[in-house]
């Protein structure tokens, strides 16, 4: 196992936690209200203070040094968690701790223990292991989506860019429109792109959220052995939980010789440059959630090895210095240039985005485990946007349109949900 | 105190019964994260307090919180409670003590916005007020530990300094009406609420107990629980909702065009509060906060390692008699006339402005008063040192972020509140504060030179950060009436060496401000605090004590860090006092 994987690389992280509580609250500067200060789904819905993410430290300690048996409440406190982040970037303001790894940490303990994951997360792992894909479909299904998409499939044919869709735009049919809609405007632009069709494997970020490490370190060695022979030059994925893993997890585990980027990112280079086109007004106003695999996790990995120093007495200091991921690195403007470029269309922002936005609930493997925990988080999040009297929704992540979808059928609001390139496809004439 | 077991059950029964199962557990995964606390080393030596809660229970109401307190004394269970829970004094200090988290009543009643000042209950915080405050031009005094600690435990409970103290007061000073859950279950309204309902005063019409149910430091949840109380507002002349720009870490605010920092160096301490007795005389400022040199760095850098380097280039040291001065004003001759008056006074002390919101090319004065000043300190050669030093490590940012914006950002610190933790938490991840009397100018400066004595000793031992002994951290109060320095020691609590040094440290400075008559100390609270304290302040702890008496006479408010009965006490300070 990866040693920052294991929970007692972070003992001192563990003990210099100091119950301040950030991590259950937006950036303090950044409350405009006071119905809007929470960022953690976890804590807002429990309350018990081993819910947040200093809570969970405190468990995490607390095993290690033998005090708390694991049992069926560290096992609730533990995945009762969306694993979103919003924690992390709260607790970086003014700290220098690592609260997301020791989370990710926690669980490998507990899978590598043999005491977790959840009954409920055993299928999805199981999907991976045997059928490449979190939802337990057969491998020919996988590349149905792109059948009649008149694109390349890779390795039989050679392409610059590989579209990945990711286990959810294949195999889910109310989002695979989704992944057809971005290779055409892919194609309309003239980029030379080829998908992998039924060979394209699952990414392993469920298997890493969830706990078990082994199997996320195989599949990510594999995925990058094989992307690397496809000799491609950049990996698009429309999934934010691909492109997260794959952007902040892949390069720790081995060289990759291509960039991997966002769809939107790519369809913001395409706009920017020329290659498509947004004329045809979409008069409409929407609100823009900020997926967290997309945003705050996505943020580039950052290679460190080194030793710990003090200064003055006390003062932690790294050699070679360390850099940490603070959330700020995601991809945040892309989405909100490619918007700002449709005539017709008008951004109005709520109140909990970028690097502080406030998750949907769908993450971590909570959907599977504590479906109405993701329900109740989807919720807050949909009456947050109804807060600002928009017609839509617009995202750009699966697991997030998924679950604002039940958010939204769950109330009365009758906005929309779109994914960002639904709103392109108008702009640019199509449905 | 002993409970028995089928008592014990029963209890849990009816709590469950109060509130639902689904906001009661006694699971050991959550009773320790209740038990770990910040300065919990200082007594035990590990992040645990000594003893883990018997259960944790999630009130949602008043009635919730009153039916708790009868179970509690018909049971014998000693109950403490939280709100935003931060530090040892908010966990329990006996065996089977129920932990009762105030985290679900968490809403502001009321703003009234003609008579100024908010009703909240126990788990609002700094941030959700003043973000609902600044929308009707109003603003809240957040304490020093942050907004995002409770408003309603700083009132009631907890001490109550914070940076713009000059102009919105103190957490005590600033605390109206109360709902108080005595220990025995009884529901009190305080000041004008037990009089006329509404909220608007804390002394009369109406019953006031502030001196009973607070004092000068508070009870730490050793009273009973308050469960809602108003709080004076203060004016807020910037805008109603203040654009935030950047990214974390270094987040500021725009559009404060009449709010203006002013970071202001005095020669020695004699000038400095000689400095801060003629700002407050000439009530111009909204904030007149100490940060001494140690914390000054950090308030400008991103990591450690840059705190490191521009520390060691001694720039900051060379000018430790420094104030951030905040100027606010509701028109813009009114902002001329203040920032004129700000610059006579400085003029008038012999001080500098070493940077400001906006840097005026008069400035270049202040620019060659320090460097005289460096030069007397340093010597020309070390002067140059210093100088060279600092251009390659504070230059880089300033070059970077430039000086306004440094100054911007240390505004919107001190009105926000938001990076006060970044300030002290991350030289070591811990830290322990002492001396700090709500008193006059020059005995608020008397504590801060005994304080780096008394704190030199565990530099050298190497157990607190070396700060070169001066972290004296406080404020002035409505206008040069008050002032604080607290002499605040960071150090590793992951190294119990450090942990049992900083332990002494406090003791070391209970004694040296009793001795040397500073002002009661920040720490004078529990038997020990009150034991070393009690011989020179009129034996005070009797008087306490028999309040707590009176208010609990079944002795189920955990008064741990506060005060015991009657007995135990004077036991323990008349053993105190014989050793």
């Amino acid at each position: 196992m990866n040693p920052r994987h294991k929970l007692d690389y972070y003992e001192k992280d563990l003990k210099r936690c100091c119950h301040c509580s950030m991590c259950k609250f937006i950036p303090l500067i950044q409350v405009k209200d006071a119905r809007y200060t929470q960022v953690c789904p976890a804590i807002s819905q429990k309350d018990f203070h081993a819910y947040c993410a200093g809570g969970k430290l405190h468990a995490a300690l607390s095993l290690l040094e033998g005090r708390i048996e694991p049992d069926a409440d560290l096992l609730d406190v533990v995945y009762r968690c969306s694993t979103c982040g919003g924690c992390d970037v709260s607790c970086k303001h003014n700290r220098d701790l690592e609260p997301l790894e020791v989370l990710f940490a926690l669980r490998a303990h507990l899978v590598s223990t043999g005491v977790g994951p959840l009954p409920e997360h055993e299928p999805i792992l199981m999907g991976i292991r045997n059928y490449d894909n979190v939802w337990q479909q057969p491998r020919q299904a996988r590349g149905r989506w792109a059948k009649d998409a008149g694109v390349k499939v890779l390795p039989k044919q050679s392409a610059e860019v590989l579209y990945f869709a990711g286990c959810t735009y294949s195999l889910n049919r109310q989002l695979t429109g989704v992944a057809r809609k971005t290779v055409a405007l892919m194609k309309s632009a003239g980029v030379d792109v080829g998908v992998l069709g039924e060979e394209e494997p699952c990414c392993g970020s469920p298997a890493f959220t969830i706990g078990d490490h082994e199997l996320f370190m195989e599949k990510a060695a594999a995925n990058i052995a094989m992307f690397n022979r496809l000799g491609i030059k950049r990996l698009v994925t429309s999934c934010a939980g691909c492109f997260g893993v794959m952007s902040g997890k892949y390069p720790a585990v081995g060289d990759m010789s291509f960039e991997v980027v966002p769809a939107v990112s790519f369809i913001e280079e395409l706009v920017r440059e020329g290659g498509i086109r947004l004329t045809h007004p979409v008069n409409m106003t929407v609100t823009y959630h900020d997926p967290c695999h997309l945003g705050r996790q996505s943020e580039p990995y950052i290679p460190w090895e080194g030793r710990e120093l003090k200064k003055l007495n006390s003062v932690v200091v790294h050699d070679p210095p360390k850099e940490y991921r603070r959330g700020t690195k995601g991809v945040y403007d892309a989405p909100r240039e490619v918007l700002a470029a449709v005539p017709g269309l008008t951004l109005t922002e709520m109140k909990r985005i970028r690097e502080y936005s406030f998750c949907c609930g769908s993450g971590g493997g909570v959907k599977s485990a504590f479906p109405e925990f993701a329900l109740t988080a989807a919720r807050e999040r949909v009456a947050e946007a109804e807060e600002t009297g928009v017609r839509a929704i617009v995202t750009a992540c699966p697991w997030c349109e998924a679950n604002l979808a039940d958010g939204l059928a769950a109330g009365e609001s009758g906005m929309e949900l779109f994914d960002l390139v639904d709103i392109v496809t108008r702009a640019m004439g199509g449905e | 105190m002993t409970v028995q077991t089928a008592s014990r059950e029963s209890a849990y029964l009816e709590l469950e019964h109060i509130v639902g199962p689904e906001h009661i557990t006694s699971s050991p995964v959550i009773m320790d994260s209740y038990t770990f606390q910040f300065n919990a080393d200082n007594i035990t030596g590990t992040n645990w307090g000594p003893f883990r809660p018997w259960a944790v229970i999630l009130p949602e109401s008043t009635r919730q919180v009153q039916a708790i307190v009868r179970v509690c004394n018909e049971h014998e269970v000693p109950f403490k409670a939280i709100s935003t829970g931060w530090a040892i004094m908010g966990a329990p200090s006996c065996e089977g003590c129920l932990q009762i988290d105030l985290r679900r009543m968490n809403h502001i009643i009321e703003i009234d916005e003609e008579n100024m000042y908010a009703v909240v209950e126990p788990y609002v915080s700094g941030a959700a007020l003043q973000a609902e405050a600044m929308k009707k031009g109003l603003n809240c005094h957040i304490h020093g530990a942050g907004s995002n600690a409770s408003l309603l435990a700083n009132a009631t409970s907890v001490c109550g300094q914070g940076n713009t103290g000059m102009s919105t007061s103190h957490s005590n000073r600033n605390l109206l009406g109360v709902e108080w859950v005595t220990p025995t279950g009884e529901v009190l309204h305080l000041g004008s609420l037990g009089q006329t309902g509404r909220w608007f005063t804390g002394d009369g019409p109406g019953p006031s107990l502030r001196g009973a149910m607070r004092g000068f430091l508070g009870a730490f949840g050793g009273i009973g629980v308050f469960t809602r109380c108003a709080l004076k507002l203060y004016p807020w002349y910037g805008p109603r909702e203040p654009e935030v720009k950047g990214t974390t870490p270094d987040y500021w605010l725009e559009g404060l065009d009449r709010i203006h920092v002013f970071q202001v160096v005095l020669e020695s301490w004699d000038s400095f509060a000689d400095f801060c007795y003629k700002l407050g005389e000439a009530e111009i400022a909204m904030v007149a906060c100490r940060n001494a040199p140690v914390v000054a760095v950090a308030g400008v850098v991103d990591s450690n390692e840059e705190f490191v380097e521009i520390w060691e280039s001694e720039y900051f040291q060379s000018f430790p008699y420094a104030l951030s001065v905040v100027i606010d004003a509701g028109s813009d001759a009114e902002f001329a006339h203040r920032t004129r008056v700000l610059h006579d006074i400085v003029d008038d002390c012999g001080g500098l402005i070493q940077f400001a919101t906006k840097t005026r090319p008069s400035y270049i004065k202040y620019q060659l008063r320090m460097l005289n000043w460096l030069r007397k300190q340093h010597g020309t050669v070390g002067a140059v040192r210093v100088l060279y030093r600092a251009a390659r490590s504070f230059g880089k940012i300033v070059h970077e972020k430039g000086m306004d914006h440094l100054a911007r950002t240390m505004a919107a610190a001190m009105i926000k509140a938001h990076a006060n933790a970044r300030a002290i938490f991350r030289f070591g991840g811990s830290f322990i504060t002492t001396f700090g009397a709500l008193e006059t100018i020059d005995a608020a400066v008397a504590g801060a030179k005994r304080g780096i004595e008394v704190k030199k000793p565990y530099i050298e031992r190497g157990v607190l950060m070396d700060d070169t002994g001066d972290n004296a951290w406080g404020t002035i109060y409505e206008q040069g009436a008050l002032m604080h320095l607290e002499e605040v020691a960071a150090y590793d609590p992951s190294d119990p060496e450090a942990a049992a040094g900083a332990t002494r440290f406090m003791i070391d400075a209970i004694v040296a401000s009793r001795d040397d008559h500073i002002g009661f100390c920040f720490n004078g609270f529990s038997d020990l605090g009150h034991g070393l304290l009690s011989d020179q302040t009129s034996g005070y702890y009797r008087w306490l004590a028999a309040l707590k008496d009176a208010f609990d006479p079944a002795g189920v408010s955990d008064g741990g860090y506060y005060v015991s009965r009657s007995e135990e006490v004077t036991a323990l300070v008349d053993g105190l006092q014989k050793h």
